[in-house]
């Protein structure tokens, strides 16, 4: 799909990020991505993995358009 | 013309020479956007009039079509199919949808293009230009780059174009590049002057120049969007942007001065890049445009129809248009276009614009991408499946349905060969799963992935945890899961902490179907064999080997009961069941399985002295993995060679050994073929020639998977107590013998008589020789009982009882010779001297030097296959197998393939 297709999801994303959250850094990436309305649940562990849990339908672009303002950025 | 590109275009009239000499070749033109790629492979096509042109483009909103850019290439020259191995050309009918089949083993689909190209291109030499290669939809870009490497000989040239900054999922790496930077000054200036009418200040020029570093596209665009009077120099000119969203903003600026209608149209094209005109004039109709606004559109040179086909003046107009839109503008766009679709054949390309179009689950978009995803499947698109399951995964409310999709989404990307994410797919579906089963199945899918590409102990525990996940909901599943469990267990070695997997389901009732007692039995051998408790391990698998199972079994168990038979070395039956799974695997035309049956196979016949089969079979399997690229397969069939190589004590196993040591240092062994490749390794290296005794028993010392001790046993003993180790020598024996007694296999105990006389200390030598060889009259292992003839006529001749000796010595002698086993042959030759008999000299074995697959190729014409059923049994094109036959005529000094079966032995 094109980039920037519209993309809402409900359910489990499992996000693999560059720069594994060092120190302080995954507690804050946890915790401003679960202040996007939608999300139940967030996971970052060393490896940079990210899993994220939406109850209600999250815009797969507002995810991602966040984790580059905090400096992550997705590599799958 | 083109301006300033004459070094570009030699590149470009070369490549097409080659294809017009018959010495194929790929070149990727790589460049930023605007920078002229396309206009490049244009002037190729016109300069290729003589030859075929076949052309395809990767189109953005087509990555989850799989093989449409590939059918787009080639649909014009379908008709030529029959010229392709049969079961590669039905693969490759059904990757296109033309008939309902299951594509099977993908690699076939990459097959049948490399072959259909070759075919065209020996009538007529073939140009194929695939533009915007880093759009292509994944399977196209896989089977696409699969010809690109393997057009040695073909005449065909294959030309991709690729953006510089998005070389998407395209991998470039070892493909010929031509890098097209921006034109020089003058070239530069004369595009401007086509531009525009007017006079150019200096310093304008001079702005242009650099802020494109003469891009042709940014040079157009950016030209044209200046006012005159910003081009003569007395306005100030627009704020600089980096050239890509400087090109973007020109479209853009272009775009809003449109009509409301104009820029609904041009929405939905850009929404739809495949271009059916009749489709985005029907969706942006129902978005409120006339007749009035495509006219409108058109007008202002942002798009072009052609037969049909609507056109974006260029993909930055795309990615301009849409990227602007609002999200509720892009939906609307989907919506519309998925109800233009409706009723068409183009069901996935409906499916994925209506999951673009809604904000959250909806049950009939989930549907419509579940069909997709299942045509995906049967097409061999795997990326394509996976990604239409994730999808509709993303749209479903119910966690346990959700879970499901996703797990079928793991199981299409590993399929594709994308471990990492079938890993994270698996994931995220254990969050939601909480079906016993289906846990159990993601956690064996985790394992998978983790002793294929990382740990095998970790992986070990994954597929316990699964069979312990399963173990109440489903005994039967669990006991399959454990028995896998255990049998990666006992390839390698019993994982820390974790409990024997026998332990984890209670045995079946005896009254139970056949196959779930016969996996109740593998369960306990293999456990037994992890413990080195033989009889246990010899009870329990004998009694699942004469258990019959119907074909229906789980394929885990028809698997695992073929590889439990090297456990116990029972040779005999190793080969016929890894025949039976050959058999069936070129059935189906499982590659993979294919691959597994020859590997495996091989190993027995290391051991019976079935060695040139071994090396065949071998040889295969190690054409096949490169042919197929499936490198990381490599190390077993090429150690299986070194081994042959060095029991025969050929020139060259040394230059084997050496082959071998580069490979695997570039792909590493993985998973269980990882502990057999490093035990035969250490054989191989023992039984290189001129070695010390220390080196030989440091190789041997090595040696850590039973399997391969045991094949390797009489060289262990005989080793170390060549190298002053009688402590060793005795310590291994006794562990030799601890097997022979607990499974009675007629090899060992005819090794262990063997050894007990070769260190002789007491025992009486020649009374345990002979017990050894009537041991050995029952065992199929031909070399080792060689060997035992050999040692029992060195003992005789050495008390001076000539005439006894020479009948083993002869025996021996006869044995070596036929197995081209050189250096032993020599000695037995030696020692039939040494008794009095004048040995004839042993027929000298005519050194050839055919490649593997020269050899390959030869063995099978041998067997009487025509060229074609070679190609398909080689998975190569049936020109490349002439191509090798006619190489193995000229070093053989023969002219015909009647010629080449009549020869006497097998020249490879």
């Amino acid at each position: 799909m094109m980039r920037g297709t519209p993309r809402t999801f409900v359910g489990t994303v499992v996000l693999l990020l560059r720069e594994p959250a060092r120190e302080n850094g995954a507690a804050v990436v946890a915790e401003e991505v679960a202040r996007i309305p939608g999300v139940g649940s967030v996971e970052l562990d060393d490896a940079g993995t990210l899993v994220v849990s939406a109850t209600a339908p999250v815009d797969r672009s507002d995810l991602l358009a966040l984790l580059e303002r905090l400096g992550c950025s997705v590599l799958a | 013309m083109l301006r300033g590109r004459e070094q570009e275009q030699e590149r470009l009239r070369s490549l097409l020479d080659r294809a017009r000499r018959g010495d194929g070749a790929a070149l990727l033109v790589r460049g930023q956007p605007g920078v002229g790629k396309s206009a490049l492979l244009a002037q190729a096509v016109a300069d290729a009039e003589d030859l075929i042109v076949l052309r395809t483009r990767g189109v953005e909103s087509e990555a989850p079509l799989p093989f449409a850019a590939l059918h787009r290439l080639l649909r014009t020259v379908v008709d030529r199919l029959d010229a392709v191995p049969p079961p590669q050309a039905a693969a490759l009918r059904a990757a296109f949808g033309d008939t309902s089949d299951d594509v099977g083993d993908r690699h076939l689909v990459f097959l049948a293009a490399l072959n259909l190209l070759s075919a065209v291109g020996s009538e007529r030499p073939v140009l194929a230009v695939v533009d915007d290669a880093h759009w292509l939809d994944d399977a196209s870009a896989a089977a696409l780059q699969f010809a690109a490497r393997r057009l040695e000989g073909e005449s065909v040239a294959l030309l991709f174009a690729v953006r510089e900054d998005e070389a998407g999922s395209f991998d470039t790496r070892d493909l010929d590049v031509l890098t097209v930077a921006g034109v020089d000054e003058g070239a530069a200036a004369a595009l401007i002057a086509d531009q525009v009418a007017v006079d150019i200040a200096p310093q304008v020029r001079a702005e242009l120049l650099e802020v494109t570093a003469g891009n042709p596209l940014g040079l157009l665009e950016l030209t044209r969007a200046l006012t005159a009077e910003q081009l003569s120099g007395q306005q100030r000119l627009p704020d600089r942007l980096p050239l890509t969203e400087g090109v973007e903003r020109a479209f853009l600026d272009r775009y809003r001065r449109l009509p409301p209608g104009a820029q609904t149209i041009l929405l939905v094209a850009a929404a739809d890049d495949a271009g059916r005109a009749a489709t985005v004039a029907r969706a942006a109709e129902a978005l409120g445009a006339d007749a009035a606004a495509m006219d409108a559109a058109e007008e202002s040179g942002l798009v072009a129809e052609h037969d049909g086909v609507l056109t974006l003046r260029h993909p930055l107009v795309r990615s301009a248009i849409y990227g602007a839109a609002t999200s509720t503008r892009r939906r609307q766009a989907h919506r519309a276009l998925a109800d233009a679709l409706a009723g068409t054949p183009a069901e996935d390309r409906r499916a994925w614009h209506l999951a673009a179009s809604v904000d959250g689950p909806d049950e009939r978009v989930v549907t419509a991408l579940d069909e997709a995803a299942d045509r995906a499947r049967r097409r061999g698109g795997h990326e394509a499946a996976s990604a239409a399951w994730s999808r509709a995964a993303e749209l479903t409310t119910d966690p346990h349905a959700r879970a499901r999709r996703l797990f079928a989404a793991a199981g299409s990307s590993l399929a594709a060969g994308r471990p990492a994410e079938a890993e994270r797919l698996a994931r995220a579906a254990l969050v939601d799963a909480d079906e016993p089963l289906l846990r159990a199945e993601l956690l064996l899918l985790q394992g998978q992935v983790e002793w294929n590409t990382r740990s095998i102990d970790d992986g070990i525990r994954l597929v316990h945890r699964a069979a312990t996940t399963a173990a109440t909901a489903d005994p039967t599943r669990a006991r399959v899961l454990a028995m896998l469990a255990a049998s990666l267990t006992a390839f390698s070695s019993p994982v820390p902490d974790l409990p024997d997997p026998a332990t984890i389901v209670p045995p079946p009732a005896p009254d139970a179907p056949a196959a779930v007692r016969v996996t109740g039995w593998l369960l306990d051998g293999f456990a037994a064999v992890s413990r080195a408790d033989w009889p246990g391990a010899a009870a329990a698998l004998r009694r699942a080997w004469d258990t019959p199972v119907g074909p229906d079994a789980p394929p885990q168990l028809h698997h695992n009961l073929a590889i439990a038979t090297m456990h116990l070395g029972d040779d005999v039956r190793g080969i016929e069941l890894h025949d039976l799974q050959l058999l069936h695997a070129r059935d189906v035309g499982a590659v993979n399985m294919v691959e597994h049956a020859l590997s495996r196979g091989a190993i027995f016949r290391i051991a019976t002295g079935a060695w040139s089969d071994a090396a065949s079979a071998a040889q295969e399997a190690l054409v096949l993995d490169r042919n197929l690229g499936l490198d990381e397969l490599v190390p077993l069939p090429l150690v299986e060679l070194a081994v042959v190589s060095a029991l025969r004590g050929e020139a060259h196993a040394p230059r084997r050994l050496e082959e071998l040591a580069a490979v695997t240092e570039q792909h590493p062994p993985r998973g269980v073929a990882a502990p057999l490749v490093a035990g035969l390794t250490h054989w191989a290296a023992a039984r290189q020639p001129g070695l010390p005794p220390g080196t030989v028993l440091h190789h041997l010392e090595q040696i850590q998977l039973p399997v391969v001790r045991g094949m390797a046993a009489l060289d262990r003993i005989e080793g170390a107590a060549l190298a002053g180790r009688r402590d060793l020598a005795e310590e291994w024996l006794d562990e030799l013998s601890l097997f022979a007694d607990g499974t009675g296999m007629a090899w060992a105990q005819a090794a262990v008589h063997h050894c007990r006389g070769v260190l002789g200390g007491g025992a009486d030598v020649e009374a345990e020789l002979r017990e050894a060889l009537e041991w050995h009259a029952r065992s199929p292992r031909v070399p080792a009982r060689a060997r035992t003839q050999l040692a029992l006529g060195e003992h005789l001749r050495r008390h001076r009882r000539r005439t006894d000796a020479r009948v083993p010595l002869r025996e021996a002698l006869e044995t070596f010779e036929s197995l081209g086993a050189a250096v032993w042959a020599e000695r037995a030759r030696q020692e039939l001297r040494a008794s009095g008999e004048t040995a004839r000299r042993g027929a000298d074995l005519v050194a050839t030097e055919l490649t593997p697959q020269e050899s390959q190729v030869a063995g099978l014409v041998r067997q009487g296959l025509s060229n074609k059923d070679v190609a398909a049994r080689l998975f190569v094109s049936p020109r490349t197998v002439d191509f090798h036959l006619r190489n193995v005529y000229a070093k053989l000094g023969i002219t015909s393939r009647t010629e080449l079966a009549a020869l006497a032995s097998d020249p490879s």
